[in-house]
């Protein structure tokens, strides 16, 4: 393994791909104590549509199995509770499903060499029955009840319902109480089987390591486990989503103090060749960034006119052929917000020295992030999501981003797809 | 790493300095005995403050500002600690070394100009300026009205609490607000300057002599001030029998919280031991509420307690059906009691005190946790890391059981959602 570094973050990336077909990413940070190590597959709550390891046919499973699947694996065979076997250790451990994947991670100081290993092994040692998948959907229900009283969940999930017409993302990842309903113990060891293959799946491992320590034990805990033969593709499901959003406005009531506002718009990013799909989405943002960030004219504006008393917020969902971008704000004149944001988007005016601001910000925001090994992790986890591989040298992606590009991308995108919703207090 | 306090009269300076961040992280914290009447001010009084300075007069210029020093964050909070009412700015960038000469020096004056140098109009406060705050922290108590679990935690202590201290909420009082105009708060400002009790911390690659200078110069403030007290809370009041109150609420979720007093304790107590007790009980996935009631019952999916021990209470949280209600009460009490009564495993001991350990040398990874930890000393008396990993080791069974039998259960309340 030769040491690849990351440039200007003073950090060193090793990687290997296993005979199984695991992929391993280490960074190590000799100056902290602790090691934070993921463990992730590439199966999120997009992916309920799919041919099974060793079928031919497509199945369809129900939407939150992936979540689902997550919390199952803290079930173990043999008795032993992951919780338990990591406290005992000093470790922290927890899981996470996102639309794109499901991460395992864990945290310690000490015993690394055996987290580790039983990090892998609870993982890779599945154990459904219809006993302890039956106990899971109380849980989970409960966990369901608890987001929709999240003003900004609901929001946010009513936001992609009217956007995306078919993609799988436009239901929650969590799922709905009818589809977790309906989830058993076949389903589980499908999904499984198919995607937590090690060719599906990735470590990374940042914090205070010895890389080929490290890389050893991982072999070594590997070459003991029998896997089927991997596939090279798992065939997923295209979804054909049209460019219009599904519904152009809707209004809901709910618990909430002052009326909240989604403002959303839709892209087709599939269609443009000239531009790298990754400066694409980050042109987007940007542009959102300069125009009703909270150093834009226009928020400012929005506060002394009393519309807003919070900044506005922007957030992106990407799924695979378009993106999203949701405005979000507090507000007590939703319609007019909503009025005058569009406006100042479809208003392409933008200063050069508010790019170049933007620029140097965000290369700054990568010698915070390279301090934290939690950050670092995430930003590797991203870059093989997002891109495949990782990013060495982001100092330079974001230099060489182009004012001219920006603006005539931007004059060359229509930003008329977008639709709103609104939570209004209840009357 | 390097710890030095320096007392140079009108404040004081901890500088904690270590090459192993490429950040410089900075709390300058004022401090007095809270007092009801005066919280929607303090709080009032932060959040202006960090909108705006003389030289930045509003919050697009601040922001603009704060990306000029190659990312500066800036933020501020007015918290209750115990008896005390702590206001923060806190302020982090990156070293110099990273950036350009001279940046240390630009930094500090950012955050000091800010809270010395505010945007006054015939030497007080904008008054479109204090309207604007005003409405944030109006729609911030309203926002946590709204919320269930926020809901409920505030009925709960105000229950408890009968107008005590820590019943308060730190964010002031929607009915004040409207008394602040701006020459109460100019004055409460001036009152803050030379009366609180000031702490500044400073914690990277600096050196000390460079801050003590740099603050003499650009953090002038002329009085000399007295050192501060306990912030501890002590309860003289208990109930023989619990008090039980349910309200019905907008939500799909009920929420159950409890509240339980925990009753003069020793210093070796409050430093160590409830951290124990807390682990066992409900701090965390491998408790007894979260095995008992979450995973053996399917209760619920969050349950968890926690110990606010500067006020010395102990409150316990789950969301959960309404009709489960008296089950999952059930199961709390069983718990509490097991543990009353020494039913303690061995290694739930071991695992609590590798746990506090592991917790203990992980505060050296982070900027904010080390700062967090001399804060702790500082106002808390705290021991310094060496002496809590020894003292914790030297804890046994019995100890934990003399300190349950303190935890006195107070309040029970029901927030019921759903259907």
């Amino acid at each position: 393994m030769k040491p690849i570094p990351l440039n200007k973050l003073d950090l060193d990336l090793y990687q290997e791909k296993l005979d199984n077909g695991l992929e391993v990413y280490i960074i190590p940070k000799e100056n902290v104590n602790n090691v934070y190590i993921t463990f992730s597959t590439r199966f999120g709550s997009k992916h309920y549509e799919f041919v099974p390891i060793n079928k031919d046919k497509t199945i369809k499973v129900p939407p939150g199995v992936a979540h689902f699947l997550e919390h199952k694996l803290f079930e173990q065979k043999n008795g032993v509770e992951p919780f338990t076997f990591f406290v005992e250790r000093g470790a922290d451990v927890n899981a996470n499903t996102s639309n794109h994947k499901t991460t395992y991670l864990i945290s310690a100081q000490t015993n690394i060499e055996e987290n580790l290993e039983f990090l892998l092994d609870f993982v890779q040692e599945p154990y459904f029955t219809d006993a302890n998948v039956k106990k899971e959907k109380g849980i989970i229900e409960q966990e369901i009840k608890m987001y929709q009283d999240y003003p900004f969940m609901v929001l946010y999930e009513k936001s992609l319902e009217n956007t995306i017409a078919k993609h799988p993302i436009r239901i929650p990842i969590i799922g709905i109480i009818e589809s977790i309903n309906k989830i058993t113990k076949e389903d589980l060891y499908t999904c499984y089987d198919t995607f937590y293959h090690p060719s599906n799946m990735f470590l990374v491992i940042t914090g205070n390591v010895k890389p080929e320590l490290i890389m050893e034990v991982i072999k070594k805990n590997q070459i003991k486990k029998q896997f089927p033969e991997k596939i090279n593709q798992i065939k997923i499901k295209k979804y054909n989503e049209p460019d219009k959003v599904v519904k152009e406005k809707e209004e809901i009531s709910m618990n909430v103090a002052l009326s909240k506002i989604s403002n959303n718009y839709k892209f087709n990013i599939s269609n443009i060749k000239d531009i790298p799909r990754r400066d694409i989405i980050d042109y987007i943002l940007l542009y959102f960034e300069i125009k009703i960030g909270n150093t834009s004219v226009f928020n400012d504006t929005l506060k002394q006119e009393g519309i807003i008393n919070n900044d506005l917020e922007y957030t992106l969902v990407d799924l695979d052929t378009h993106i999203i971008i949701m405005v979000i704000a507090d507000t007590e004149q939703p319609q007019k917000l909503i009025e005058t944001i569009r406006k100042e988007i479809n208003n392409f005016d933008i200063k050069e020295e508010d790019f170049e601001r933007k620029k140097k910000n965000i290369i700054s925001s990568y010698i915070y992030m390279s301090d934290n090994i939690y950050r670092i992790n995430n930003k590797i986890m991203a870059n093989i999501i997002n891109e495949g591989k990782v990013l060495t040298d982001d100092y330079n992606e974001v230099k060489k981003f182009n004012f001219e590009t920006l603006k005539k991308f931007i004059e060359n995108t229509s930003f008329e797809n977008n639709n709103y919703v609104i939570i209004n207090p209840n009357s | 790493m390097k710890y030095t306090k320096h007392e140079v009269g009108p404040y004081n300076i901890h500088v904690i300095k270590t090459d192993k961040f490429k950040t410089v992280t900075m709390r300058i914290n004022f401090k007095r005995k809270a007092v009801k009447e005066e919280l929607t001010h303090r709080n009032l009084l932060s959040r202006i403050l960090v909108e705006s300075s003389n030289k930045y007069p509003n919050q697009r210029l601040l922001a603009i500002a704060t990306e000029d020093l190659y990312n500066q964050k800036i933020s501020t909070s007015s918290i209750l600690s115990g008896f005390y009412s702590v206001i923060s700015f806190s302020t982090q960038f990156l070293n110099e070394k990273y950036t350009e000469e001279g940046m240390l020096e630009h930094s500090i004056s950012f955050i000091t100009d800010i809270i010395l140098d505010p945007d006054l109009e015939d030497g007080k406060f904008r008054g479109d300026k204090l309207q604007n705050v005003k409405n944030k922290l109006v729609e911030a108590i309203k926002e946590s009205e709204k919320s269930p679990s926020s809901y409920a935690y505030h009925q709960l202590l105000e229950t408890m609490g009968d107008n005590a201290v820590y019943s308060w909420r730190s964010s002031g009082n929607i009915e004040d607000v409207d008394s602040v105009n701006p020459k109460s708060l100019t004055d409460y400002y001036k009152q803050v300057i030379h009366s609180d009790i000031i702490d500044i911390f400073i914690i990277g690659d600096v050196d000390k002599n460079l801050i003590k200078r740099l603050l003499s110069e650009k953090f002038l403030i002329n009085t000399i001030k007295k050192p501060g007290d306990t912030h501890f809370y002590e309860h003289d009041k208990f109930r023989k029998r619990v008090k039980k109150l349910s309200e019905s609420y907008d939500s799909k979720q009920s929420q159950l919280v409890i509240g339980s007093k925990i009753s003069h304790l020793t210093d070796f107590e409050r430093k160590y031991i409830w951290f124990l007790y807390n682990f066992i009980l409900g701090g965390g996935t491998d408790s007894r509420l979260f095995k008992t009631v979450r995973e053996k019952h399917s209760l619920c999916y969050n349950i968890s307690s926690r110990i606010k021990i500067l006020s010395n209470v102990l409150i316990i949280t789950a969301g959960i059906d309404k009709g489960n209600s008296a089950k999952t009460q059930r199961l709390i009490r069983k718990e509490m009691l097991n543990i009353t009564k020494g039913l303690i495993e061995d290694n739930e001991i071991e695992k609590a005190k590798v746990n506090y350990i592991n917790s203990l040398n992980e505060i050296t990874d982070s900027p904010l946790s080390i700062m967090n930890h001399y804060i702790e000393k500082e106002y808390f008396g705290s021991d310094d890391i060496e002496t809590q990993i020894k003292n914790i080791n030297n804890i046994n069974k019995q100890m934990i059981v003399d300190f349950a039998k303190k935890v006195h259960p107070d309040t029970i309340f029901l927030l019921e959602g759903g259907e």
